[in-house]
């Protein structure tokens, strides 16, 4: 049964179900990918969503050891994405303190918290789940919830397109034209976080910062203007899911390593490709 | 404009820590008036400069703008830095840039027909209306600091704030540099920030020298020894606490 066949098969609604959430949140990756790579806050998305394993950890706990069956590990990863963002944005405006020691210090605690609170839920949870991301456990009220977040996303970007361009290219000229950056630019950090919850659920926390960053920065090879790197850097978003759901698939391997692979090779392919254009111009 | 004079300083001191970088500055800038700010570095021209904009505040006295507190009245000073910072792989045009001195009238952050129109005149006025579609980074460094400054034009201001704007010119372009800002000058204060003492007494009517201290001369005074004053004293000063090679070096 060919990948094509396979998603038409009503028997195989996990599959569907896995396809359309990745066509709908690389929307989101692009465009915020883009705002990441620009704004040069990599490490900030990494913190914020080896953080996302807290929130789970503890809503995992609650949900079992309180009865709580409407909390969603999800809803937990929301809040602890938005709660870290938070937490650095405020510190490295307010506090004074060097970033990337607060951007450390959260990443390794966020991990430690979610790690303490699995090992205590009852019964039997993997972090694994989370840690590496299964696309294909996603249900259909996980499609639902990523579906909404993507809305969000992507109304947030696009009515703020222009302040969270002059916010991310020169911060300074903006807050002197009596802007308030910070309110801005906490902003973009809660839509990062958002978008990482997405990320986690589609390739596992710790490979969201390859999807987040590698398509925009194919992009970033091609255009001139902010929001054909978004356009671009969806598009190749897409690409790199669907490809490497087809290819776990057919190949019976984990989709999100795949997934990964294909959008460091695309990458690896761009970079090499650019370079040797230009050695090329550049010689007689 | 208005009738305040544009910046008035009164007894200002600031310190970075315990450094004193500036003493006692006693300072009016008249509405209306090009002056050029010059002095050794490290004599405290950008920290004047972030005074006038209300980016710090002074340790003692009091700095006003147009007789208010600059922070309230900062939009009416277009500002031009010296190191702008941003990605150097940004993908952005040159009008998208200069646009973004119109940033500001909408919470949502559209610009309007007319912010693009006074963009694009700011452009024509540097002489970069061709390249107003192209991309920002393939600029040269001249070229940018012209797209820098049209962006400070484009916000309209009541004083022109440029820190260094000689710094990348090449001596071709110098004269054409040179009548653009007297064109300016006659709409606007005008306050140029530049260690370039020869090109910037071609246009100014006084200079502002500092270095921790402010004295202010009209330009037909700068004579050869006041140079010397203004350069050498600051020469002194770092050898004070710095090392033999740079005495050795400025006693050469």
């Amino acid at each position: 049964m060919t990948f094509l066949e396979a998603l038409s098969n009503p028997d195989l609604s996990f599959l569907r179900y896995a396809f359309i959430a990745g066509m709908l949140a690389s929307i989101s990756f692009g465009i915020v990918g883009t705002y990441v790579v620009v704004r040069r806050i990599t490490y900030l998305a990494g913190a914020i969503s080896h953080c996302v394993l807290g929130g789970i950890g503890v809503a995992l706990y609650c949900r079992h050891q309180f009865g709580l069956d409407w909390l969603h590990p999800l809803m937990g990863a929301v809040f602890a994405a938005l709660a870290a963002a938070l937490i650095i944005g405020l510190i490295s405006q307010y506090a004074h303190q060097r970033e990337d020691t607060v951007i450390g210090a959260l990443w390794a605690t966020g991990m430690a918290i979610g790690l303490l609170f699995i090992s205590q839920t009852p019964g039997y949870v993997k972090p694994m789940t989370y840690l590496f991301g299964n696309i294909l456990m996603l249900s259909k009220s996980d499609v639902w919830l990523i579906g909404s977040l993507d809305a969000v996303i992507v109304i947030a970007g696009a009515l703020f397109y222009h302040k969270f361009l002059a916010v991310c290219f020169d911060e300074q000229f903006v807050y002197l034209r009596g802007i308030r950056v910070r309110v801005y630019y906490l902003l973009l950090l809660c839509l990062t976080a958002l978008t990482i919850v997405l990320l986690v659920t589609i390739v596992g926390i710790i490979m969201v910062v390859a999807l987040l960053t590698l398509p925009a920065a194919i992009a970033g090879h091609f255009c001139r203007k902010l929001w054909q790197m978004m356009l671009l850097a969806s598009l190749f978003c897409l690409l790199f899911v669907g490809a490497g759901l087809a290819t776990s698939y057919t190949a019976d391997l984990p989709s999100s390593p795949v997934i990964i692979l294909f959008a460091s090779g695309g990458y690896m392919l761009t970079v090499s490709a650019n370079s040797l254009i230009r050695r090329y111009l550049r010689s007689p | 404009m208005p009738e305040a004079p544009a910046i008035r300083t009164e007894n200002v001191s600031f310190a970075y820590n315990s450094v004193r970088v500036l003493e006692d500055v006693t300072l009016t800038i008249p509405s209306g008036a090009l002056m050029s700010i010059v002095g050794p570095n490290g004599g405290g021209k950008t920290t004047l400069i972030k005074l006038f904009l209300g980016l710090i505040s002074p340790d003692r006295g009091s700095v006003t703008v147009f007789g208010c507190k600059p922070a309230r009245v900062r939009e009416q000073i277009g500002y031009m830095p010296q190191h702008p910072r941003f990605d150097p792989k940004f993908p952005i045009t040159v009008e998208e840039v200069v646009v973004m001195g119109r940033v500001g009238g909408h919470f949502l952050g559209r610009y309007s027909r007319e912010d693009r129109q006074v963009a694009h005149h700011a452009l024509t006025e540097v002489d970069m209306g061709q390249l107003a579609r192209h991309q920002f980074s393939e600029l040269s460094g001249g070229q940018r600091q012209r797209v820098m400054m049209a962006r400070a034009l484009a916000c309209e201001p009541d004083i022109l704030l440029l820190d260094e704007p000689t710094a990348n010119i090449d001596p071709s372009s110098e004269k054409r540099f040179c009548d653009i800002i007297r064109g300016l000058s006659e709409r606007m204060t005008v306050l140029i920030a530049s260690h370039d003492l020869g090109l910037v007494s071609e246009v100014v009517s006084s200079v502002i020298c500092v270095n921790r201290q402010v004295v202010v001369h009209p330009t037909h005074e700068i004579t050869g020894e006041l140079i010397q004053d203004i350069y050498g004293e600051g020469l002194r000063a770092v050898c004070h606490t710095h090392t033999h090679a740079q005495q050795e070096e400025s006693g050469r």
